[in-house]
């Protein structure tokens, strides 16, 4: 099972502070082999 | 030996996949020059013209009998210049099948996605997409966006993209834990 092989960066907007999620998928992605970097995003809409 | 892209292959770099209570919506946008984009989307819309709409229009028809479904597609000039799609059907999981559909039909397109957005616009995620089906269903779209290099979305759907991966067990006090998120495999970079 192969899901977004080629992800670099995580974005994500979380004015109180990072979930546990977001460390989760970070996390495994790593362990994967796959690390990715997780970026804060100031923009709160979907679309930019 | 490389093949290059076709000259009307709209070259597309972002999309974004919107699920919302009442209706979802997708939308993406081109590098290609306005000319070629053009073309391209004319027959884009022939394709949801006839695939896509006879498809959601036979599920409806089959799960629930003479529901409305409404299917609304345009093209916004500002700010900048996006395709969309939107959707009108209540149930959730309904949408992801409909999304899977409409990137589907167009699946080259959407090999050259690099940036890919996920929203869902509810307090809390519904537990009627804890099954098996529907993690079937994410995986299908994610395979999709094979080329993907940035994610974004919120908390919720990242919770929850880890939790179709990984399985109930993978889910503790709403969040994975790492052996669950651990199943999310790729190919390490060589």
């Amino acid at each position: 099972m192969e899901l977004l092989p080629e992800l670099e960066q995580l974005a994500y907007h979380a004015p109180r502070g990072v979930s546990d999620a977001f460390i989760a998928f970070v996390d495994a992605r790593l362990n994967a082999g796959c690390p990715v970097t997780l970026v804060p995003s100031k923009d709160t809409r979907l679309w930019r | 030996m490389c093949h290059t892209s076709k000259p009307s292959q709209v070259r597309i770099q972002r999309c974004y996949v919107a699920l919302t209570w009442k209706r979802f919506s997708v939308g993406w946008r081109s590098l290609s020059s306005r000319a070629s984009q053009s073309s391209s989307l004319t027959s884009l819309l022939f394709l949801f013209n006839t695939s896509y709409s006879f498809g959601t229009q036979q599920r409806i028809s089959r799960l629930t009998g003479p529901l409305s479904c409404s299917v609304r597609m345009w093209l916004s000039w500002y700010p900048t210049r996006i395709f969309r799609v939107r959707v009108g059907c209540g149930h959730l999981d309904w949408q992801l099948e409909s999304a899977t559909q409409i990137f589907g039909a167009i699946r080259t397109s959407f090999s050259t996605v690099e940036v890919l957005a996920l929203g869902y616009a509810r307090d809390s995620i519904s537990s009627e997409w804890h099954d098996e089906a529907d993690r079937s269903q994410w995986r299908e779209l994610l395979r999709l966006f094979s080329n993907v290099k940035t994610l974004r979305g919120c908390s919720e759907l990242i919770n929850l993209l880890s939790f179709f991966t990984a399985g109930r067990r993978g889910m503790a006090n709403g969040a994975v834990t790492r052996a669950g998120a651990a199943r999310l495999s790729c190919t390490p970079r060589r």
